[in-house]
Formats: structure tokens, C-alpha cells, sequence
């Protein structure tokens, strides 16, 4: 019994002991650190003391005289100009912070801020910065535009007399171009559906599936088509097949886009109709969702097949296949300037036609 | 009625859908021979290994751009201000496609008066529209040729992007000033408004939103143009990218398509949500 009291008065002891030593560290901990602050704070103090100090009361005894003199004898100019100034500052500032307006009966409203002043304001930096980064001048513009020796007329003067005998050599590379871009349209469309599909918020129930397969459409869609073509043409030989990959590629990115867009405002009150009497996903799909999607994806498709073509008219510049080899061969050979006029009258010719019929079959399926 | 029977109703509106059984037929002949004809033309001549093997490159170098310890191009192509590396590029770049865009934009309000037939009638509209499609046809590198004469370099790009961006905006501003509402005029003669003030409050509010969103659309559009516009020597990244591609410098290539992808992606993001808010408060 004795035995145990004594051992529970160690105990005690011990565990005093040990909370004595640990306010003991907090403590020591906290004044040191005041301390270590309030040295830092002697330091400081000395340093202004022994080196500013005198570098301030030197330059005042100087400079301050100066200062007084000025405010005594430029105090009332500079009121008197303040005076005028005063109600032109009040006018910026009604441009940023418009009055408040009192109405009959005493109360005051408050005009929204308006955002355009500072738009204009940005815009103008931007506008000044972007004018240095280019090093546009119109004067230079103006004073090339007219010397019609080496100028821009001049590369346009070197188009006639036209060679209209090269139109013979034009209709393949122009045919060749159309192939390109309605196969990469067909199979870039074709491939679209799927991704489509998976990229529509209100048919794909997983989040993730639907942004991922959005951000690599727009991952896709942010470079330029040339980008594709070039590299397609690195791993297959110059001619019409990497051109073809690469609107294909192309048409997928910008066809999926633009038929998710519009699947989302789809009403599916038909779709999940059917699915509640018991049909399957893939039959009320097929039967509900098929018939709205089919006009909206036809109506897509050839509208990308009529802005591929104008791409596929460029594409031959990094001789991916088509007319571009020919027009950029035609611009850079000197000799060879005036059949540009031919070819490009060919691109509008084809470019007229494809557009009118893709908009006559748009009108009649969309 | 049994069981797994369609009601007489249901069949009866089912017998009365026409069927396009020959439409339909004679579209997929169509594309089919088309498809027929397209697939004559390409020729595949096999697969270009060294090419494929560059290709290969520019993927693995465009996870990691220092990938050859040799060539460490981080430094010096992607995190530097200097007049050659990718940030001053991107900045060029968006600047000619910033103000090639602005020019456009002003240069094409004149034309889209001019070929709208709710001011120059059917004949001049027409020939209005045969101008802008014109101008469309000639493609962008074209210009930029052309416009080099004037001076290399960014300038030409803005050129060269300024008179290719009138076709599709003028095309756009067409549609929107053709569908002006003219009873605003009319109202406003009716309180007794002048001429300049019909103009100030009855014609633009209804265009400024509409071309500011078309603009900054083709905005949009022309940044990508202007990073292929270096190719021929019009500024911009273009030249640099292409330059490294055809000297096998995967990762100045990599480097490259590290600004412009963001950059594209960042520009489009906010051009959408920009262009959402004004064609929004433009409706209510």
C-alpha cells in the first residue's frame, strides 16, 4: 500500500516534472524569439540611425529650402491652374464613373459603371503594341502601292497577258483536288459520328468520357490543316493520299464539333419514350434519335466538304496533292506568272459550283 | 387488343410515312460512284520510313522537347524573350492576326453595304457578292505573296490576312444587314429624329453586336492563318515551324506547337464565350 503511494507520487512527480520542462521549451521558445525580432529591429534602427538619417537631414537642409521657395511663389499657379483643371478631370471621370442621377422624388440612382471606356482604353494599348510588333506604316504601304515597278502592281501586272493554253493542264490537278477533299470529307464525316456521340453531354452519361473526348477534338482543331498535310506527307510519298488523311483528319475535328452542338438541343423525349417500353439502347437510338441526327449530320458533312475544298486548294504548297503545287510552282517561277489567273479562275469556277450544289442539297435535306 | 399486336393507328401513321426507297437509292448510288471515282485518283506508294521515323520523333519530342541532351531547346526556343524563340513568335503572330483582323473588319463594313439588296438593289448586291467571292477564292498565300512586295515580314502577314479575311466577313455582315429592322427608322422619324440620329440609335445598336462577334470570330480563324503565313515568308511562327520540320529539329518543332496549341485553344475559349455574351445581350 505504502509502496504504492510512493510509486503514484513518482508518477506525479515525473509528469510535473515534465510539463515544467515543456513550458520551460515554449517559453524560451517565444522570448527568444521576441528577441530575435526586437534585434533585428535594434539592427535596423542603428542602420537608419548611423547611414540614412544624415543622407536625409543633408538633402533637407539643402533641398528643403528649395522646396519651400517653390511652393511659396508656384503654390498659387498651380491653384490657379487646378481651378481650370478641376472641371476637365470631372468630365474624364463622369466618361468612368457616370453622376448619380436624382429623380423627382429625392432619391439618388446609380448608373451602371460602363465597361466601354476601358475596353477602348485596352484596346488602343493593344491596338499601339500590335502596330509596333508588325512594324505596319502606312506610309511605307502608300509609297509601295504606288512604285509599279517593284510594288504589288507590279506582281499583279506580271499575271497578263494570261496563258490560256494552260487550261488543259489544269483540269486534272483540279480534279485531283475535288477527290481529296470529297473522300477526306466522307471518311472524316463517317468517323465524326462516333465522337459525336461521345462528345454530347445528354447522351453519354460519363463526365470524363465527354471532356476528354472534347478537349482532343479542340486539341485537334487548333492546328492548321498545312500542319496535318505536312506531316502525312513525311510518312507517305508526295500525291493526293496525305492530303486526303489530312482533311479527313481535319473534317473529323470540325464535323464532330459542330454535330455534338447540335445533338445537345435534340429533344430525346422519343428516345427514352421507347426506352421505357422495353427496347433496348441501341433500337431506340436507331428508331428515335437516328432520323433527327441523320439531316443534321448530312447538312454538316457538306458544308465541310464545301470548305474543304478550298483548303484542299492549298494544300499541294507542301505538295500534299491537288492544284496548291501548281499555283505555288506558277508564283514563284517568274516565267510562269501568267498562268496564276487560269488556275485560280478554275478554283473559283469549281469553288462556285460545289458551293450552289452543296446548298441546294442542304436546303433540301437540312 | 393482344399482346405484342401494333394498334391500327400506330400502323396507319407508319403506312403514311412516304418512303424514299428511290431517293434514297439513287444518293448512295451517287456517293458511291463518287467515293469510286476519289479512290482512283490516290495512289499509295508505301510507307516512307525515314519519314515516319520523324514523325515518331516529333510525338516523342513533343512529350519532352530536351529529349536530345545534345540539342536542348527548352532554354533556348521556349522559356527566352529573344527575337527567334517561341514567345516573341506567338506574340508576333497573334499581333499580325490582331491587326490584319481590325483592318478587315474596317475594310469590310463599305463592301457589305454594298452587296446587301436591302441598299443596292438585286443587281448591285450581286455584283457586290461576285466581288467577295472573288476575293475569298484567292487563297490566303497568294496574298501573302503579293503583299510581300510591299515589305517582308509581319507587315505583308497583316496585309496579306486584312484583304483575305473581307470575303467571309463581308459575307457575314451581309446577312446581318439584310436583316435590319427598318420599323426602328420609322419610329424614330415619327418622334422627329434627324438623319444622324436615326443612324446613332436606330441602325447601330442592331449591327455593332453582330460585327463585333463576326470579327472576333474571324479573329479566331486568322490567328490560325497567321501561323502558317511564315511559310512564304509573311512573319509569324509559320517560318520557323516549317524550317525546323524540313531540317529534322523535332524539338524546335515541338516547341513550337507547344505555343501554338495553347495559344489556339485559349484564344477559341474565350472568342466563344465573348461571342456567346454578345449575340445574347443582342437578342433580349
Amino acid at each position: 500500500m505504502k509502496k504504492n503511494k510512493q510509486n503514484l507520487g513518482k508518477f506525479f512527480q515525473t509528469i510535473g516534472k515534465g510539463f515544467r520542462s515543456l513550458v520551460n521549451l515554449v517559453w524560451q521558445g517565444i522570448t527568444s524569439f521576441f528577441r530575435l525580432i526586437g534585434r533585428g529591429f535594434q539592427l535596423l534602427g542603428r542602420f537608419i540611425w548611423k547611414y540614412l538619417y544624415p543622407v536625409i537631414k543633408f538633402i533637407w537642409k539643402y533641398i528643403g529650402p528649395i522646396v519651400m521657395f517653390i511652393w511659396k511663389y508656384l503654390g498659387p499657379v498651380v491653384r490657379f491652374i487646378w481651378k481650370f483643371l478641376k472641371p476637365v478631370l470631372l468630365v474624364f471621370k463622369r466618361i468612368f464613373i457616370p453622376d448619380p442621377i436624382k429623380t423627382e422624388k429625392d432619391t439618388v440612382v446609380l448608373p451602371p459603371k460602363p465597361i466601354m471606356p476601358y475596353i477602348l482604353i485596352i484596346f488602343t494599348i493593344v491596338f499601339i503594341m500590335a502596330i509596333k510588333a508588325t512594324d505596319f506604316s502606312l506610309t511605307i504601304l502608300i509609297s509601295r502601292l504606288m512604285d509599279f515597278q517593284l510594288g504589288p502592281v507590279a506582281m499583279i501586272q506580271r499575271f497578263f497577258p494570261v496563258d490560256w493554253a494552260y487550261w488543259t493542264y489544269v483540269v486534272d490537278p483540279i480534279l485531283e483536288t475535288i477527290q481529296m477533299s470529297f473522300l477526306g470529307s466522307l471518311i472524316g464525316s463517317v468517323l465524326a459520328l462516333p465522337a459525336a456521340y461521345l462528345a454530347s453531354q445528354n447522351l453519354t452519361k460519363s463526365k470524363a468520357v465527354v471532356n476528354i473526348t472534347r478537349f482532343i477534338l479542340s486539341v485537334f482543331r487548333t492546328l492548321p490543316i498545312l500542319i496535318y498535310a505536312f506531316f502525312f506527307k513525311m510518312i507517305f510519298y508526295l500525291g493526293p493520299l496525305p492530303g486526303t488523311i489530312a482533311i479527313a483528319l481535319f473534317t473529323f475535328s470540325i464535323v464532330a464539333k459542330m454535330l455534338y452542338e447540335r445533338i445537345e438541343v435534340l429533344d430525346l423525349g422519343a428516345y427514352h419514350a421507347i426506352q421505357s417500353t422495353g427496347a433496348s439502347k441501341q433500337k431506340a437510338f436507331l428508331t428515335a434519335l437516328m432520323p433527327p441526327i441523320l439531316p443534321i449530320f448530312y447538312s454538316i458533312s457538306l458544308y465541310a466538304f464545301e470548305i474543304n475544298i478550298r483548303y484542299a486548294a492549298i494544300l499541294g504548297y507542301v505538295g500534299a496533292g491537288g492544284i496548291g503545287f501548281d499555283l505555288d510552282k506558277s508564283m514563284k517561277n517568274l516565267t510562269q506568272n501568267d498562268r496564276i489567273l487560269v488556275i485560280l479562275i478554275f478554283i473559283f469556277a469549281t469553288v462556285v459550283i460545289i458551293e450552289n450544289t452543296s446548298r441546294f442539297l442542304r436546303r433540301r435535306v437540312g | 387488343m393482344e399482346r405484342g399486336q401494333v394498334s391500327p393507328d400506330v400502323l396507319r401513321t407508319l403506312n403514311k410515312e412516304p418512303s424514299n426507297v428511290f431517293k434514297k437509292t439513287f444518293a448512295i448510288a451517287i456517293i458511291a460512284a463518287l467515293s469510286i471515282w476519289s479512290i482512283s485518283a490516290i495512289t499509295f506508294e508505301g510507307i516512307n520510313d525515314a519519314g515516319l521515323k520523324a514523325v515518331l520523333n516529333v510525338v516523342k519530342f513533343f512529350f519532352w522537347p530536351d529529349s536530345n541532351p545534345e540539342k536542348p531547346v527548352l532554354l533556348k526556343y521556349f522559356l527566352s524573350f529573344e527575337r527567334y524563340a517561341v514567345p516573341y513568335l506567338m506574340y508576333e503572330t497573334i499581333m499580325i492576326a490582331f491587326v490584319g483582323t481590325l483592318i478587315g473588319a474596317i475594310i469590310s463594313i463599305p463592301f457589305a453595304f454594298l452587296s446587301s439588296k436591302n441598299i443596292t438593289g438585286k443587281f448591285g448586291s450581286f455584283v457586290g457578292s461576285l466581288i467577295i467571292t472573288l476575293i475569298r477564292t484567292v487563297p490566303i498565300f497568294i496574298w501573302g505573296l503579293i503583299f510581300i512586295r510591299v515589305k517582308g515580314g509581319a507587315m505583308a502577314g497583316v496585309l496579306a490576312i486584312s484583304v483575305a479575311s473581307i470575303g467571309m466577313i463581308s459575307k457575314l455582315y451581309v446577312e446581318v444587314i439584310e436583316d435590319i429592322d427598318t420599323g426602328i427608322l420609322e419610329a424614330l422619324d415619327s418622334i422627329g429624329a434627324t438623319t444622324l440620329q436615326k443612324i446613332r440609335f436606330g441602325i447601330l445598336p442592331q449591327l455593332t453586336a453582330s460585327f463585333l462577334s463576326t470579327a472576333i470570330y474571324r479573329f479566331e480563324i486568322n490567328v490560325k492563318n497567321a501561323t502558317i503565313l511564315g511559310m512564304v515568308g509573311a512573319g509569324g511562327i509559320g517560318f520557323t515551324l516549317i524550317d525546323a520540320l524540313g531540317s529534322f529539329n523535332f524539338g524546335v518543332v515541338a516547341v513550337c506547337l507547344w505555343g501554338i496549341i495553347p495559344v489556339v485553344l485559349l484564344i477559341e475559349f474565350f472568342s466563344t464565350r465573348i461571342r456567346a455574351r454578345l449575340t445574347g445581350s443582342a437578342e433580349s
